[in-house]
């Protein structure tokens, strides 16, 4: 393994890692709940990710 | 497309997050419309609002992609919703 593919490797583990699905539980963990005065705003009936 | 596959190449600072912290939003700020503002620059993961004396006005938006949420910040700091400007930070 070269070193260039080493660093490309190094960055995109990084990048899975800084970008990998969040479940529930972590936003629950990471976030401020209803007793830190937030709640979950549910999306409107159409919403459509893009 | 290629824009979008350059963009993904490129390293992000440290700071960048998925989780954007917004301030100053209209405190009646509907579903639709926060949904309709934010969800333009990419799927939305979540938005927890701020439902108390301190806390309304505020609201966290997390994206489903690193990516969306760093056009998001880049766009939305100092947009005007309701002449309020929006204070955009990365949560951290």
């Amino acid at each position: 393994m070269t070193p260039d593919q080493w660093h490309a490797d190094k960055a995109a583990r990084e990048m899975y890692e800084r970008n990998r699905p969040l479940s529930d539980e972590e936003l629950d963990a990471m976030l401020p709940g209803a007793e830190q005065g937030y709640k979950v705003l549910p999306p409107p009936a159409g919403y459509q990710p893009i | 497309m290629a824009a979008a596959a350059a963009r993904r190449q490129a390293r992000l600072p440290p700071e960048v997050n998925r989780v954007i912290y917004v301030r100053n939003l209209p405190f009646s700020i509907s579903s639709e419309e926060m949904y309709e503002l934010f969800g333009k620059y990419g799927a939305i993961r979540q938005i927890r609002i701020g439902n108390t004396k301190e806390t309304r006005g505020t609201a966290y938006i997390v994206y489903e992609d690193i990516y969306d949420a760093k056009q998001a910040a880049d766009h939305l700091s100092g947009f005007n919703v309701q002449n309020r400007y929006l204070i955009v930070l990365y949560y951290n």
